[in-house]
């Protein structure tokens, strides 16, 4: 096996790797992961773990769609460049062939991810601020090898489906069919289409072993249609059997037992998100900061308070940090309560910004953030605040009612809570002095 | 190396709506270079891809010695060389890395195994000073040349050839006969071709098929004894052309000074000026092939 494995798959790998690479599109591509990765890493305001998130969206998304028409025409290749007759004449096993192809496709999608991760991160250590919790690069070092998992997992299964079913079909449309899968997992609300995302870490056991049992299913089938002598040996079909049952199961475990309910269903998170900002106080909440002290905005009875949204999607939003940290700082002897609420489906990423630049106010994030259409549906908070797009800031007094709802380009927003605070706090012209961000 | 025998009893193909592009075919085939000669939908890709065990019959079988080809495809693959009519390769590939690929695809083994073999093989084909070319630059020549070299990297002991030199210049299928006449002493070397001189320059037997039928087989002197006396050239107006052509059947036509010299097949020809020639290969082949069209016709 290993002899096979060095002689046969992984030379076949390398250069179906070197195909991709070689080729126009892929070189092209190659050139764009590699610029996304600049522009991601280069961002303002951009931590490591911003950065990682970032890549692994655009893993599962951006390269996502491209690895099934990549793959899917690579498995047409033979058929396309008129090699088929010339290849099968050859002594090879058509099961190793496709597992050696797949690999090469695979590899060379990793690659991609590789580069892009690589630029990302190259930028962020020589442009970005050391992180303020000590870590120093090792931090961006863990988060580019989380980066790249997280990214290779959907890249993963994409791949397989992508490669197999266009094989098994003898048709690159197939891909079609596993891109609209796709596109309604990104889509959808419900709690299935979190069972059914494949980009998702806490599916990636089951996932794997199903992308494991599609490519021995397929491989076991490219065996029986080459008709060699041997194609009766059970092993390959076996294995796909016992990867896609335990798959299966794992995901149907999944679905009955260890997943949560989605959280956004949750009869609090509904209740959460039927509040309204309209009755002039704002809609309250019980969330875990970065320390892990539940915040609510009873903790700040009496004193004027400050609530920003922001998303690590959202890049510019990523100026509500930076006004609401000024703030904390300028007016923190007039006790102005400070909270930033992290819209995300990653429940960390909020904590890991906040710790990464050195935040003293708490930062919650909103658990019931889901796939949604627009904004204001995507979480209970931005429901209950009716937040449609960020930057969204929202000042009020000490008894929590709503002074001023601050929607504004990114660069008048820390003039204008100023503006609101010191009107709140008496018509004193100056919060702290030496405002830096001024 | 102990010489090889193809034994092909009743094998015929029938496509799916009908189509029979091989009737049943009964050949037998040992060392030497085999021309499989026809005109085009005469079934000789058909019968190469059935002996390439990419294709199954319909009916019948072969034997190669002992293995039947269909229930021991591994095997026969293993002592198989195969270039097809039209076939593509990987355009992004040098030379090299191509012929690597089908290196390791032919289960040559480890690395150093494997550039032995496409060295040899460039060696050749003549093509060592191309090895870091891309596939995608070659011109037709090189690339048929590359094609040969991808059959001889196993070192066949069978080596199946359709149309090795259709569409290339003299030189170069001066270079590609000479090879296929030299790799004819090393095994069974199976050519299929509708250019009657490629066979005149490598077959040892020829097997003339026409829409799937096979007219004759034997040696190229027996095709060519066959219309012993039955070749003549004429020298001719070309206002006379018309009903020359009506009355006998063309092997050629040759512009001369003045006029117009044809040859002929006939048993007899009644024109002032004619006179018998040796027969070529090329008239044999034109001989049975008309001779079947007369038989079918009259049928």
């Amino acid at each position: 096996m290993l002899l096979r494995l060095k002689h046969r798959i992984l030379p076949l790998a390398g250069y179906e790797m070197l195909t991709y690479l070689r080729g126009g599109s892929g070189l092209a591509a190659l050139v764009l992961c590699f610029t996304v990765g600049m522009v991601i890493g280069a961002a303002d305001g951009a931590t490591a773990s911003l950065v990682a998130y970032r890549l692994g969206r655009f893993g599962a998304i951006g390269l996502g769609f491209l690895a099934l028409p990549l793959l899917a025409a690579g498995a047409r290749r033979d058929y396309t460049s008129g090699a088929s007759d010339v290849i099968q004449s050859r002594p090879q096993q058509a099961h190793e062939l496709m597992l050696a192809r797949w690999l090469g496709g695979f590899l060379f999608l990793l690659a991609l991810q590789v580069a892009a991760a690589v630029a990302a991160f190259t930028f962020l250590l020589v442009l970005g601020d050391a992180p303020a919790d000590g870590t120093g690069p090792r931090a961006s070092l863990l988060a580019l090898g989380h980066a790249i998992v997280v990214g290779a997992l959907p890249l993963l299964f994409l791949s397989v489906i992508g490669y197999c079913v266009a094989d098994l079909l003898q048709n690159v449309l197939a891909a079609a069919i596993i891109a609209l899968y796709w596109l309604l997992v990104l889509l959808g609300r419900d709690y299935l289409s979190r069972v059914f995302d494949f980009s998702l870490t806490q599916n990636a056991l089951a996932y794997v072993l199903i992308s494991a049992g599609v490519l021995f299913a397929a491989m076991a089938v490219a065996r029986y249609r080459q008709k060699l002598a041997n194609y009766r040996r059970p092993n390959v079909p076996v294995l796909a059997a016992v990867f896609i049952v335990a798959g299966l199961g794992l995901a149907v475990r999944f679905v009955l037992v260890r997943h949560d309910p989605p959280l956004h269903l949750h009869p609090v998170a509904i209740k959460v998100a039927s509040q309204t900002i309209r009755s002039e106080r704002l809609p309250g909440f019980w969330l875990p900061d970065q320390f892990g002290k539940r915040v609510q905005l009873a903790d700040y009875a009496g004193a004027p308070l400050v609530v920003g949204f922001w998303s690590p999607a959202e890049p510019e939003s990523l100026e509500t940090l930076r006004a609401l940290a000024l703030v904390h700082r300028e007016y923190a002897d007039r006790k102005v309560g400070v909270i930033g609420i992290c819209i995300s489906d990653d429940m960390w990423v909020g904590r890991r910004v906040a710790r990464e630049r050195g935040y003293e106010f708490p930062m919650v994030t909103d658990s019931g953030t889901h796939w949604a259409e627009d904004l204001q549906t995507a979480s209970p908070l931005t429901e209950a605040y009716e937040v449609s797009y960020l930057p969204a800031v929202f000042v009020a007094d000490g008894g929590r009612n709503l002074v001023r709802k601050l929607e504004t380009v990114p660069q008048s927003l820390l003039p204008a809570i100023r503006t609101e605070l010191d009107r709140l706090l008496g018509g004193v012209a100056t919060g702290a002095q030496g405002r830096p961000g001024s | 190396m102990t010489s090889l025998q193809i034994e092909v009893k009743q094998l015929s193909k029938t496509y799916e709506g009908g189509i029979r592009a091989l009737q049943p075919l009964d050949l037998s085939i040992g060392d030497g270079v085999y021309a499989l000669l026809g005109p085009n939908g005469s079934g000789k890709t058909t019968f190469m891809r059935i002996l390439a065990t990419l294709l199954e019959p319909t009916t019948g079988t072969a034997h190669i010695d002992d293995l039947d080809i269909q229930r021991n495809r591994l095997e026969v693959r293993r002592m198989l060389g195969y270039l097809p009519q039209d076939f593509g390769l990987y355009p992004t590939l040098t030379v090299a890395e191509q012929l690597d690929y089908m290196a390791v695809l032919c289960d040559l083994g480890s690395v150093s195994q494997r550039k032995g073999a496409v060295d040899r093989c460039l060696q050749q084909v003549n093509m060592g000073q191309y090895a870091n070319r891309k596939v995608g630059g070659l011109s037709g020549g090189m690339r048929q040349r590359l094609g040969i070299a991808q059959a001889l990297l196993n070192q066949p002991r069978l080596l199946i050839i359709d149309e090795p030199t259709a569409g290339l210049d003299p030189e170069e299928r001066i270079r590609i006969r000479s090879l296929l006449a030299e790799l004819g002493g090393h095994g069974i070397v199976i050519l299929s071709t509708h250019i009657v001189a490629d066979v005149e320059a490598t077959a040892d037997r020829v097997c003339v098929l026409r829409f799937g039928v096979n007219l004759f087989t034997g040696t190229v002197d027996e095709l060519v004894s066959r219309v012993q006396g039955k070749v003549w050239l004429l020298d001719v107006e070309p206002a006379e052309l018309p009903a020359i052509k009506e009355q006998y059947t063309f092997t050629g036509v040759y512009r001369t000074q003045g006029g117009l010299q044809v040859r002929v097949l006939a048993d007899e020809v009644a024109h002032t000026g004619a006179r018998q020639v040796e027969p070529n290969l090329e008239d044999g082949y034109i001989g049975e092939v008309e001779r079947a069209r007369a038989a079918a016709a009259e049928a």
